[in-house]
């Protein structure tokens, strides 16, 4: 049995992903969660769900696979996580739980969410120049 | 069944002995006698033994060894025990071993630990035999375990079978020899089922099924109605359309709205290309988000794992996995290779504190090595995704701008076409026109609204249809499965009143057989001068005496003679009955008969001379096939005076009580008297 978990899927995934296809699934959604969970502290230890989320959906982009494993080794602290795809997963999890509550506050009006939402990452979401130069100066 | 030989290998206090059975139809009683003790129960015992693998000794199995054997035997050595019973069964000999090995534990050991029990049966034409793939189960059919008791019994308490209140022991040796406990069995398992499926019914003989099928009625009604809602709005859609249509075209051709209509049109037209446009930078700005959208909350995270992996990397750390010398330089230096302090009692301090150092790498480095590599491409994803965004949304911004002007304009076109009163008298002024068109894309809307609405609803009722249909087809199937358990249910009862009447009568039947053989012995053997005592079997299945008196039989008390008498001719019968059966060989559905052989331990018990003698003249009678265990007080006289004519084989059992030191129980079976030539012919 491939590693999963069960998550909630609440009705944001819906209409983010079914009715106004901002999201092609529901894995795009439940990672973009986590992340926006990640990101903001958001944290639902245990929370758990009658949902699966299987990890083999997840590694299905390297992006997604890389994130994983970051947030995973940001949280812990401990490079042996890099190869525990379960607790990543678990991690992941958490977050989603998180995330996707945020999500449900902020874009579960009526009408389509889609500008709203790309102003939320251009707003929101890390700037690009900045923080790259300055990580990737500590780096070389 | 009939017995031919009895073989011991170690068994209790036999160390090595055999029996031959008489097998002549004039001298058909085997006697074995000998001291109290000297091993007869024990000989009981073997039979039991190897025809079921039981045994009633009080110590079970426990002491089954031979003592002198185990005690010569070394530390670590098997003793083991056999029995070996070979008998012809309707054309073939047999030939049936038990065995089993008892391990000596220690030198003071004279019990051994026992282990596995093998059986076997084998059969054949006498010389050459063939083993039997499922021994226990071909000995049960030969010989019935439940049938052991009837042949295979304790002479002592037989005459229990007479006492009062033992009807119930004679009910079951009389169901025992038919079978019957078979078919009581059955009959109790069938009343079991009749009464699961009476269960069953009543679970699935609800009104579910009407239920669903008048839901989906009512649902078909409501989708039938929507559909002819929607096909009349549709219908109102095209005459709007054609409506709004004409409208223009009129307007077009009326000379003082002409030129504002067309200008009206292309402002129309221009606003929908700027719309359909909208829609595509909506659409590009959405694919773009659906799988790059995250990077903007992840890939701090990226970067910083990044970071601190590659300074791992950088001091050699990946490979071997972090050390605790790492660990504690760290600690001790108060920072983290990626920078956060790590002040004692601050949660990092702790997580830093707490890591494990590893031994090995685990593969970590592989994926550590994937993870860097990947942040560049995440950085040029993020990077286009904010650009394009940017870009998108600006594009957006204008098309909005322009959709509004194009707004503007067409109303304000749509406002001259209002202010134009008609020229002509009879006809409808522009300004009614654009009047009746405003109104009609009004209606237009809606129409279109309500169409999308019912077209909801549609789905809605179809999913909702689809749903009980199958909901129908379980509990359609639940209902073909409730006709069927009904008549099932039906079947069983029948055959459940069928059986239980026919057991009735045969355990009736059999009865009454029984009552006639041991009435007519009975009378002929224990009759007293004065008294006319009779024994019979009623109809309540009580071995009782009976005694004339005047024009009524009165039940009288039996004596302990007349009671071993009476239960020994009722055993007789049984067997008399079994024999008789088979011979008819009668087309018996429940109760074929066999023939089977008696093995009685001490049937004389404390009964004076007299019986003994009656007993003993009885004995040849009961069965094709008589063993008998006796004891040298019972043997001599009156006994061995009747019973050795009629024995084919006589044994005295040698029996030393190992009394004396260096010595240990030890019975010889010795051969005193063989009327005939033992392994003859077999009937």
């Amino acid at each position: 049995v491939s590693d999963r978990i069960t998550y909630e899927r609440p009705q944001i995934y819906e209409r983010l992903v079914k009715e106004h296809d901002v999201f092609d699934s529901y894995v795009d959604l439940f990672v973009f969660a986590a992340a926006v969970g990640f990101r903001k502290d958001l944290k639902r230890p245990n929370a758990g769900g009658d949902k699966e989320m299987l990890w083999a959906n997840v590694r299905y982009t390297e992006i997604y696979e890389t994130i994983a494993a970051s947030i995973a080794y940001q949280e812990t602290g401990d490079p042996e996580i890099l190869s525990d795809e379960q607790r990543q997963l678990e991690i992941m999890g958490e977050y989603a739980a998180g995330g996707i509550e945020f999500l449900a506050d902020h874009f579960d009006g009526t009408g389509d969410p889609t500008v709203d939402l790309a102003e939320f990452i251009l707003e929101e979401g890390t700037q690009v120049q900045a923080d790259a130069e300055s990580v990737i100066g500590d780096v070389i | 069944m009939e017995l031919e030989r009895l073989e011991l290998q170690n068994f209790r206090q036999f160390r090595d002995s055999s029996l031959e059975f008489s097998r002549d139809d004039d001298h058909n009683v085997t006697i074995i006698h000998g001291d109290n003790g000297s091993g007869k129960t024990t000989l009981l015992n073997a039979f039991t033994w190897v025809l079921y693998g039981d045994v009633n000794f009080e110590t079970g199995i426990d002491q089954l060894a031979n003592e002198g054997v185990m005690a010569a035997a070394s530390v670590g050595d098997s003793v083991e025990v056999s029995v070996t019973l070979t008998f012809y069964h309707e054309g073939d000999h047999y030939r049936a071993t038990r065995s089993l090995p008892y391990r000596k534990e220690h030198p003071e050991d004279l019990l051994g630990e026992p282990g596995d029990t093998t059986t076997s049966l084998e059969y054949g034409d006498g010389r050459t035999y063939e083993s039997v793939n499922n021994p226990e189960t071909r000995l049960e059919q030969i010989i019935p375990e439940r049938l052991s008791s009837l042949f295979f019994f304790d002479g002592e308490d037989i005459n229990e079978l007479a006492e009062t209140e033992n009807e119930d022991r004679i009910k079951e040796a009389i169901r025992n020899i038919m079978g019957l406990t078979v078919l009581e069995r059955s009959i109790r398992h069938l009343d079991e089922v009749s009464r699961r499926f009476r269960a069953e019914l009543k679970d699935t003989g609800s009104d579910q099924l009407s239920d669903l099928i008048n839901r989906e009625d009512k649902i078909e009604a409501q989708l039938e109605q929507k559909r002819e809602q929607l096909t009349t709005r549709q219908g109102r859609e095209d005459d709007l359309e054609q409506r709004i249509d004409k409208i223009g075209e009129e307007l077009e051709n009326l000379d003082e709205s002409h030129d504002i209509e067309e200008d009206l049109q292309a402002a129309e037209r221009q606003r929908e290309e700027l719309v359909e446009k909208r829609n595509e930078v909506e659409d590009e700005i959405r694919s773009s988000l659906t799988k790059d959208g995250v990077l903007g909350f992840a890939l701090p995270a990226i970067r910083e794992t990044t970071a601190d992996l590659n300074e791992l990397q950088e001091n050699d750390l990946l490979e071997t996995g972090v050390s605790q010398e790492f660990l504690d330089k760290l600690l001790e230096r108060e920072r983290c290779i990626c920078g956060r302090p790590l002040d004692e009692g601050s949660t990092y301090h702790e997580r830093v504190a707490s890591m494990e150092p590893a031994v090995e790498g685990d593969g970590i480095s592989e994926h550590a090595v994937q993870t860097m590599s990947r942040l560049e491409i995440a950085e040029t994803y993020y990077e286009t995704l904010r650009t394009g965004l940017d870009d998108l949304l600006s594009q957006r911004r204008e098309l909005n701008a322009k959709i509004d002007d194009q707004t503007e304009r067409i109303d304000e076109l749509e406002a001259n076409l209002a202010s134009l009163e008609s020229p002509e008298l009879g006809q409808q002024s522009p300004a009614e026109l654009q009047q009746e068109r405003e109104r009609r894309r009004e209606e237009l809307k809606n129409t279109v609204k309500d169409i999308g609405r019912i077209e909801d609803k549609i789905d809605e009722l179809e999913q909702e249809a689809m749903e009980i249909e199958t909901e129908i087809g379980s509990a359609r199937e639940e209902k073909a499965e409730a006709e069927l358990i009904r008549r099932r249910w039906k079947a069983s009862v029948e055959t459940w009143d069928n059986l239980e009447s026919s057991f009735t009568k045969l355990q009736q039947t059999v009865r009454q057989l029984a009552n006639k053989t041991v009435s007519e012995r009975f009378d002929s053997i224990a009759h007293k001068d004065e008294e006319d005592l009779h024994a019979v079997i009623t109809e309540e299945f009580k071995l009782e005496g009976r005694k004339r008196v005047g024009d009524q039989d009165e039940q009288v008390e039996m004596s302990r003679g007349e009671r071993q008498i009476a239960s020994l001719t009722f055993i007789g019968s049984l067997v008399s009955i079994a024999r008789e059966r088979h011979q008819e060989n009668a087309d018996a559905k429940y109760f074929s008969g066999g023939i089977y052989p008696i093995v009685m331990d001490s049937p004389f018990g404390a009964l004076d001379n007299q019986h003994r003698r009656q007993i003993s003249r009885e004995i040849p009678k009961l069965a094709q096939q008589v063993v008998v265990f006796a004891t040298d007080a019972q043997w001599n006289g009156p006994v061995a005076e009747e019973l050795e004519p009629r024995a084919g084989v006589q044994y005295r059992l040698d029996f030393d009580d190992g009394e004396q030191a260096g010595t240990h129980p030890e019975t010889d079976l010795v051969m005193e008297h063989e009327q005939v030539a033992s392994g003859g012919a077999s009937s």
